[in-house]
């Protein structure tokens, strides 16, 4: 089996910069801690707040390492039937019309073969041809039971399947798992991981980031919109906005064909939905004016609710 | 691993490797594993495992990949992430500002600054020396750095008095096991006295008639414990009452006492004494923990009643105190001379003398300390460290 799958000569560098090609900004610490899962072997535990852009990462390594990207969206409930392997009940009840006079024995080596198995994504990331990205999306909505499942294939890169035996990879694909903290992982899971905290992009990172994914933006709309962000993320909001909200209100406003958010002010009310993905923020961003955005400093934007605690304790 | 890590100083010049076991980098990376497992990180052998693959792969070739692979491989959780910067600089650069323990300081990555107080709380075993390279390989680095220093009555935090309780115990059981040790040899039966069996030779002309035996001196020491255990003494009076107690264990002959308005007697040593019938005691009196104080009153009840049967010139006699009375300074006195000529040694164990200057802290004791054989503070876990030679100095006041 091929232990490391980072390719030869590769360095953090390099590695970031064939990233910055597929258009992700990567942070000089993530792009450590991808090129030493890549070197080692093991899997990386991505944990951050929606919208940092963890998912991205997957892709766009897949798209760096030339790999498939197979993706395993976790949701409570999941179990092995969705994420490791099924068989294909329609076919056997089929066959076993078909090969009515064939014997038990016979008939049940026939049944359970690679001919009726159902690859689900773990499996297929196991056992397929080719290089591989695997992403496990969202860990913490899975079940305790589903974590448990998961450390075989995580420390030795196994399947077992009763079966048909055990599947080991022949060549170990890059595996990111996501987390956004709703549920705490088990240490048994995070101690087969290495482990990166993705955090909000600062300031300059996230020009370059906007800038990258949307070539044709305004170099003036680009400095506002993120310096309103910025404070945005400073605020007492309820749903703060992610990478990928900053994006998307930077696609809105250019699709409204703004440049300058000072001079559209309507523009920038109706385009504020891509933004803020609550009543509650939007009545607070509101209350205060939108274009006072463009001044106000973040500690004087908290939430009603904040502002009259704190207004109890000063008296 | 980058060549400056094993000097632990950034910016020195490359220098060979140091044979030495200690400046080994695999054995620096286990160090660090323990400093960072003692300030609550998970790092396992796995890890330290993971950290000198990618070293060995050659992909830390500076001190900043060393960083990333280290964090990368030690963090767990966001909590052990934001922490990391500030542990990694604190054991790897000793002469850099010390860090946040507890974690503290804010979210921030570049938030884990201590303040001058926390600083005092010195992270990190570079640059150590061998006694406490001693002490840490006894206590763990982390544990004891971190805690040795805090002044019982200002640790707030619930889970760092549960460290300190924790310490002052192994502390009280190191003590036990060393006084043990100490009497083990001397029951184990008389021996041949060389010298005076000679003697007893020449008496007989030579032939081996006569032996003399030299006697083990079966008997420690006893320890007489008055504790305060008024308002003032708040903290440290748990605090020491956990410590004698264990330490007490080992002194069969050994009677414990409390005092605030009242003389309670506590128990006896030798296996006899326990926390909870101590404490039990001290619930069952009046005024309980952090009553009032009549020290004075007390020393004289237990004069009256106690010091002859229980003090004799073999006895440590240890008062637990800040001295802080409501009678006169000059009764106080009074009351404590007959126990200094009764006992072996008198030791006074004043907690206030670590937190205060001296003449602040003995403001009520200035008559009473010309009657005391040793003063000693008693305020963290340092002073108890030192307070753990003197009660177990072999000899008393000669």
């Amino acid at each position: 089996m091929d232990q490391h799958p980072t390719q030869p000569g590769s360095t953090p560098v390099r590695l970031r910069e064939s990233m910055a090609r597929e258009g992700y900004v990567a942070d000089d610490d993530l792009v450590a801690a991808l090129h030493l899962a890549g070197a080692l072997g093991k899997p990386l535990l991505l944990e951050g707040e929606a919208g940092v852009g963890k998912t991205e990462v997957a892709r766009c390594l897949a798209a760096v390492d030339g790999a498939r990207l197979i993706r395993l969206q976790c949701y409570e409930g999941l179990d092995a039937q969705h994420a490791l392997y099924d068989w294909d009940y329609q076919r056997q009840l089929l066959a076993i019309q078909m090969a009515k006079n064939a014997s038990p024995e016979a008939l049940k080596a026939t049944l359970y073969s690679e001919a009726y198995l159902v690859r689900r994504p773990l499996l297929e990331a196991i056992a397929g041809e080719g290089a591989a990205v695997l992403l496990i999306d969202e860990i913490d909505r899975a079940d305790e039971e589903f974590e448990a499942l998961l450390l075989e294939l995580l420390s030795d890169f196994q399947i077992s399947i009763p079966e048909l035996g055990t599947f080991t990879a022949r060549r170990r694909p890059r595996v990111i798992l996501t987390s956004n903290g709703i549920r705490e992982l088990s240490d048994a899971l995070r101690r087969r991981c290495l482990y990166h905290y993705l955090d909000y992009p600062d300031a300059i990172r996230e020009r370059a980031i906007v800038s990258a994914r949307l070539p044709g933006i305004h170099e003036h709309l680009l400095q506002q919109l993120v310096d309103v962000v910025q404070q945005l993320r400073g605020a007492a909001l309820r749903k703060t906005p992610g990478l990928a909200e900053t994006l998307d209100w930077a696609a809105s406003l250019m699709q409204l064909d703004v440049s300058d958010l000072r001079a559209s002010p309507r523009a920038l009310e109706h385009s504020l939905s891509a933004l803020l993905k609550t009543r509650e923020d939007r009545d607070l961003v509101s209350s205060r004016g939108i274009e006072t955005l463009l001044e106000t400093d973040a500690a004087e934007l908290q939430a009603p609710t904040n502002r009259a605690a704190s207004d109890a304790a000063g008296d | 691993m980058p060549p400056s890590c094993r000097h632990r100083r950034i910016g020195q010049p490359v220098t060979p490797p140091v044979t030495e076991s200690h400046d080994d980098p695999l054995v620096r990376l286990g160090d660090f594993a323990t400093f960072l497992r003692a300030n609550g990180f998970a790092a396992d052998v796995g890890s330290v495992i993971d950290v000198h693959r990618a070293a060995s792969l050659g992909m830390i070739k500076t001190r900043l990949a060393w960083r990333r692979a280290c964090q990368a491989c030690f963090c767990r959780d966001r909590e052990s992430f934001m922490r990391f910067d500030a542990l990694f600089d604190a054991f790897w650069q000793p002469d850099g500002d010390a860090a946040d323990v507890a974690g503290n300081a804010g979210d921030g990555k570049t938030d884990g600054r201590a303040s001058l107080a926390q600083g005092q709380r010195l992270l990190g075993m570079a640059g150590t020396s061998e006694k406490q390279r001693q002490e840490e390989e006894y206590f763990g680095a982390g544990d004891f750095k971190a805690l040795s220093l805090a002044d019982f009555r200002f640790v707030f935090d619930p889970v760092q008095m549960a460290e300190i309780e924790r310490l002052v115990e192994r502390i009280a059981r190191r003590a036990r096991r060393r006084v043990a040790r100490r009497h083990k040899p001397a029951i184990s039966g008389r021996r041949v006295d060389l010298r005076r069996s000679q003697r007893f030779l020449q008496r007989h002309g030579g032939q081996a008639v006569e032996l003399a035996w030299r006697r083990p001196d079966r008997q420690l020491h006893r320890i007489v414990l008055l504790l305060d255990i008024s308002q003032s003494m708040d903290v440290y009076a748990k605090l020491f009452l956990r410590f004698t107690c264990i330490l007490m264990t080992v002194f069969r002959r050994s009677h414990a006492f409390a005092f605030n308005t009242d003389l309670i007697m506590l128990g006896q040593g030798g296996g006899k004494l326990r926390e909870q019938d101590m404490e039990d005691a001290i619930n069952l009196t009046a005024k309980g923990w952090l009553g009032g104080t009549r020290i004075a009153e007390s020393f004289e009840n237990f004069n009256e009643h106690h010091l002859q049967t229980l003090v004799d010139a073999r006895t440590t006699l240890v008062v637990f105190s800040d001295g802080c009375d409501t009678a006169r300074p000059e009764r106080l006195a009074r009351a404590v001379m007959p126990m200094q000529r009764r006992a072996g040694r008198l030791v006074w164990v004043n907690p206030l003398l670590g937190r205060f200057e001296p003449e602040q802290a003995n403001r009520w004791l200035d008559p009473v300390l010309p009657y005391v054989d040793e003063y000693c503070a008693a305020h963290d876990l340092n002073s108890l460290l030192a307070l753990e030679r003197v009660l177990l100095a072999r000899r008393p006041r000669s």
